[in-house]
C-alpha cells in the first residue's frame, strides 16, 4: 500500500515541480508508523523537521533527474533505498543527473547505493555537487568510473 | 633470494652510516636491473641522491619519491600495488623494490607503520615481490627496530649475508599484541564531548561543535566527519553495545575516540586495504581522510582513535 501511494506522490510531485501547482499533504501520525510516514515524506521537496532525514525529489528543470537532499547515513539507508526503487529517474543522454547541492552528508554506503542503483540502469551518475561537499572527499578516494561530479 | 619463490619475498636490514646503506642496497638494485626486473627505489631524499649518485644516469632503477608515496600506509599499499600491478601487465615476473618507511626517528608515530610491514606479507603476496627495507639505526627506535625483525622474513646483515628472521611473526600474531597506540596527550585531559550510544548525524553534530575551538580547514573538517560517521556506523553494525564517542579538541586539532565491546575487525589488513572484511571500506576511507588513525584492542574492546589536524 505505502509502495503504491508513495509512487503516486512522486508522479503528483514530478507533475507539480514543473507547472504552476501547489500542494501540501498531510499524514496522520496516529494511523501510520514513522517508518511509513518518512518513506512518504521523503519524496517531497520540503518535509516537517524530523519526518525523514533525506529528500529524494523531482526538479523543476528537465535536464535534471532527481534532486536527493538532506542527510543519508546508516538511519536513513533504506529510506533511500526504497525511494530510488518507487521513483523515476530518467536518463539524459545516458546519465542519471541528480542535483544533490542540498545534500549535506552522505557516508559511503548511500553514495554506493545511489550508483549502483544507477547503474542497474544502464546509466552513469552525474552528481550536481556543493563547491565544499565532503561528498568530493569520497569520490576521490572511491574512484567511480560512472560518476562525474558538476560543482556549483 | 631462493629460486622458485612465489609471492612477496620480504627483507629487511640495518645501516649506521652511509657507507653501509649502500653497501648492502646498490647491489640489491644493481642484481635486478642486471637481471632485467624492474628494480624501484622509495627512499626519502638523502638516501635517493645517495644511490642516484652512486648509480649514475641511465641506471636503470626506476627512482619514485618515497615522501610522497609514503604519506600514509592505506596510499602507500594502493601506490604500490598500482606500480606492482603495471609491471606485471607488462609481462614482469620479478620485481625489485627498496624502500624506507617513515617512523619516529623521521617525525611519525610508528603504530600504523608497524601495521603496514606486517600487513604487506599478505597484501602484496599476489605480487613476485621482492623488497628491501632498510633501517637507519641512528635514529631508528628500538621498538620499531624489534618490529622490523618480526615482520620481515629475512635479514641482510652489513656483509651482505641474507638470513632467515627467527622472529619473524605471521601478520595476524604479530598484530595480535605488538602495536601499541601512540600517546595522544590531549587524551589525558577530560574529553569536551561524550555521547553514549550515538546514531551517527548525534556524532557528526557532537563533533561540528568542536570546530569553533579547532579551525580546521574544511578538507580536514569534513574528512574526520565522514570518518566519525564510519567508525560509529562500524561500531554500530559490527560492535557490540555499548558504544561511547569521546572527542578532545585544542586549536588545529581535533581528537574522536569510538569503542564498543565487540573485538574489533580481525582482518590483518583493516583499515589499511578497501577490501578488508566487514566495515572495511569505511575504515579505509577513515585512513585517508585523517591525519592519522589507531586501531586498540583491549579487554574492554575495540577502540578506533581519529585525529584531524595537525599530528603532533
Amino acid at each position: 500500500m505505502a509502495a503504491t501511494f508513495a509512487r503516486y506522490e512522486h508522479l503528483v510531485d514530478t507533475h507539480m515541480a514543473r507547472h504552476p501547482l501547489t500542494g501540501m499533504c498531510g499524514f496522520h501520525r496516529a494511523r501510520l508508523s514513522a517508518t511509513t510516514i518518512a518513506e512518504l515524506a521523503c519524496l517531497h521537496p520540503l518535509a516537517s523537521s524530523g519526518s525523514t532525514p533525506l529528500r529524494l525529489f523531482s526538479s523543476d528543470q528537465a535536464d535534471i533527474s532527481a534532486v536527493l537532499a538532506g542527510e543519508v547515513d546508516l538511519a536513513g539507508r533504506d529510506l533511500l533505498r526504497s525511494a530510488l526503487a518507487r521513483i523515476d529517474l530518467p536518463p539524459v543522454g545516458g546519465e542519471v543527473i541528480i542535483d544533490a547541492r542540498e545534500l549535506s552528508f552522505i557516508d559511503h554506503q548511500g553514495l554506493l547505493e545511489c550508483v549502483e542503483h544507477i547503474r542497474g540502469r544502464g546509466a552513469a551518475t552525474v552528481l550536481h555537487l556543493a563547491a565544499d561537499s565532503a561528498t568530493r572527499l569520497l569520490l576521490n578516494l572511491l574512484r567511480l568510473p560512472d560518476v562525474r561530479v558538476v560543482t556549483a | 633470494m631462493p629460486d622458485g619463490h612465489v609471492g612477496i619475498f620480504h627483507e629487511t636490514t640495518f645501516y649506521d652510516s652511509d657507507e653501509q646503506f649502500l653497501s648492502v642496497v646498490l647491489p640489491f638494485l644493481r642484481q635486478g636491473v642486471a637481471a632485467g626486473e624492474p628494480t624501484v627505489s622509495l627512499f626519502a631524499e638523502h638516501n635517493q641522491r645517495l644511490l642516484r649518485d652512486a648509480m649514475g644516469p641511465e641506471s636503470g632503477v626506476e627512482f619514485v619519491d618515497g615522501g610522497g608515496h609514503h604519506l600514509s600506509p592505506a596510499v602507500a599499499i594502493q601506490r604500490h600495488r598500482q606500480i606492482l600491478a603495471g609491471y606485471v601487465a607488462d609481462g614482469a615476473t620479478q620485481i625489485r623494490i627498496a624502500g624506507e618507511v617513515p617512523h619516529p626517528g623521521t617525525g611519525v608515530p610508528w603504530e600504523w607503520w608497524a601495521r603496514y610491514e606486517a600487513a604487506a606479507n599478505d597484501v602484496y603476496n599476489e605480487y613476485p615481490m621482492y623488497g628491501l627495507c632498510p633501517y637507519d639505526l641512528r635514529i631508528t627506535p628500538e621498538q620499531v627496530i624489534d618490529h622490523a625483525r618480526r615482520t620481515h622474513t629475512h635479514f641482510v646483515t652489513a656483509e651482505g649475508v641474507r638470513e632467515r628472521c627467527d622472529t619473524y611473526q605471521r601478520p595476524a600474531d604479530f598484530l595480535a599484541d605488538a602495536v601499541t597506540a601512540w600517546v595522544e596527550p590531549l587524551e589525558a585531559e577530560p574529553p569536551l564531548v561524550e555521547v553514549a550510544d550515538p546514531a551517527p548525524h548525534q556524532a557528526r553534530q557532537a563533533v561540528t561543535t568542536l570546530q569553533s575551538l579547532a579551525r580546521l580547514s574544511s578538507d580536514d573538517l569534513n574528512g574526520l566527519l565522514l570518518s566519525t560517521s564510519e567508525a560509529v556506523t562500524n561500531a554500530l553494525v559490527h560492535g557490540r553495545a555499548p558504544v561511547l564517542l569521546r572527542a578532545w579538541a585544542a586549536p588545529g586539532r581535533i581528537v574522536v575516540t569510538v569503542s564498543d565491546h565487540g573485538p574489533g575487525p580481525a582482518d590483518v589488513a583493516a583499515g589499511l586495504m578497501p577490501a578488508a572484511g566487514p566495515g572495511g571500506l569505511g575504515l579505509w576511507l577513515a585512513h585517508q581522510m585523517c591525519a592519522y588513525v589507531s586501531l586498540r584492542r583491549s579487554a574492554e574492546g575495540f577502540s578506533i582513535r581519529l585525529v584531524a589536524g595537525s599530528p603532533d
